[in-house]
């Protein structure tokens, strides 16, 4: 009998919890930062004071107080599955968010009544969405998180440990 | 008033965006230095009126938020623009030396996005012209002449 064939193996291991596999590691720190994060874009939207025709100086309309509401709830929906966007005032209307890395570019424009949505690879082509401005759901997150903050292969264990009784 | 330059603006022309803080993040121009709510994006035609004239005709516009300042000026190519599609024509009804670009997309409706499609065509567009345009933050932005890099 060779002497691989007489190891006697065992191991336990816990399983990776499919409701953490998310953009972010489950760690509380990272989470508290992500926190801190969204609120900090939320609470741009919040101060975002486009109110006044012709804000930009070029003849753009006020921001109105739905689609700043549809945004801040936006961001709360998304806040588990994506890092917090960059909020930017449209001259139509509207508030985008977006978000760029080395990966590609995500954009979701919320106005009072619609959203219209796209991620856009580096290579590849383009996923969209349109629906209602209220009814903003976490997957556009998670297509964010997916396209634009790869993680790297996760193990399929949290821990795997082997005892071996040798030899 | 007489305007004594060619309603024809040439590809060898170049054209200027003034820039406001709402279009620029940090010392980098976004996508929506381009845009406007309508399809006549304000330029000026700087092979013609130069940097000082610019800065002038600049300072003129007034933001609706007072938060919103006067950042620099964005300078591109007419051919450039014209090879990303897009048009440049004179406008001298705004004042002499003044031009549009126009992108030839639909444009979002007031109060909500385009859809996904058009919205992502517009929006490459937009990109292309900030890629290709130079910005050059105003060093002095309240003073009336252009102390910034030549453009």
């Amino acid at each position: 009998m060779s002497r691989v064939s007489r190891l006697s193996l065992q191991f336990t291991a816990v399983p990776q919890d499919p409701l953490k596999v998310s953009w972010t590691d489950p760690c509380n720190l990272t989470r508290l930062q992500t926190f801190a994060e969204t609120e900090s874009a939320r609470k741009s939207v919040d101060e975002l004071s486009y109110a006044e025709p012709n804000w930009d100086g070029y003849g753009a309309l006020p921001i109105s107080g739905e689609a700043k509401r549809n945004a801040i709830t936006a961001l709360h929906v998304l806040a588990n599955t994506t890092p917090p966007p960059t909020v930017i005032p449209n001259p139509n209307g509207t508030l985008s968010f977006e978000w760029e890395t080395g990966s590609g570019i995500g954009h979701l424009e919320i106005g009072k009544t619609r959203y219209s949505f796209y991620v856009k690879p580096s290579s590849g082509r383009a996923i969209l969405a349109d629906g209602d401005a209220d009814k903003i759901m976490s997957f556009l997150g998670a297509v964010v998180g997916g396209v634009l903050y790869p993680k790297p292969a996760e193990p399929a264990f949290l821990s795997l440990k082997f005892l071996a009784n040798d030899v | 008033m007489m305007c004594d330059i060619p309603v024809e603006v040439a590809d060898h022309e170049n054209v200027v965006r003034a820039i406001f803080s709402s279009q620029v993040d940090k010392k980098t121009l976004r996508k929506n230095a381009f845009f406007e709510i309508h399809d006549d994006v304000s330029v000026m035609r700087h092979s013609y009126l130069g940097s000082e004239e610019c800065k002038k005709k600049a300072l003129q516009i007034v933001p609706g938020n007072a938060a919103i300042k006067y950042k620099g000026l964005a300078i591109i190519g007419v051919k450039a623009v014209r090879d990303a599609k897009s048009q440049v024509a004179d406008s001298r009804a705004v004042y002499c030396g003044h031009a549009h670009i126009s992108h030839g997309i639909q444009l979002p409706p007031a109060d909500d996005p385009l859809y996904s499609q058009q919205k992502l065509e517009l929006d490459e567009r937009l990109r292309e012209l900030k890629r290709l345009a130079r910005y050059i933050p105003d060093p002095d932005p309240t003073s009336e002449t252009w102390k910034g890099e030549q453009l």
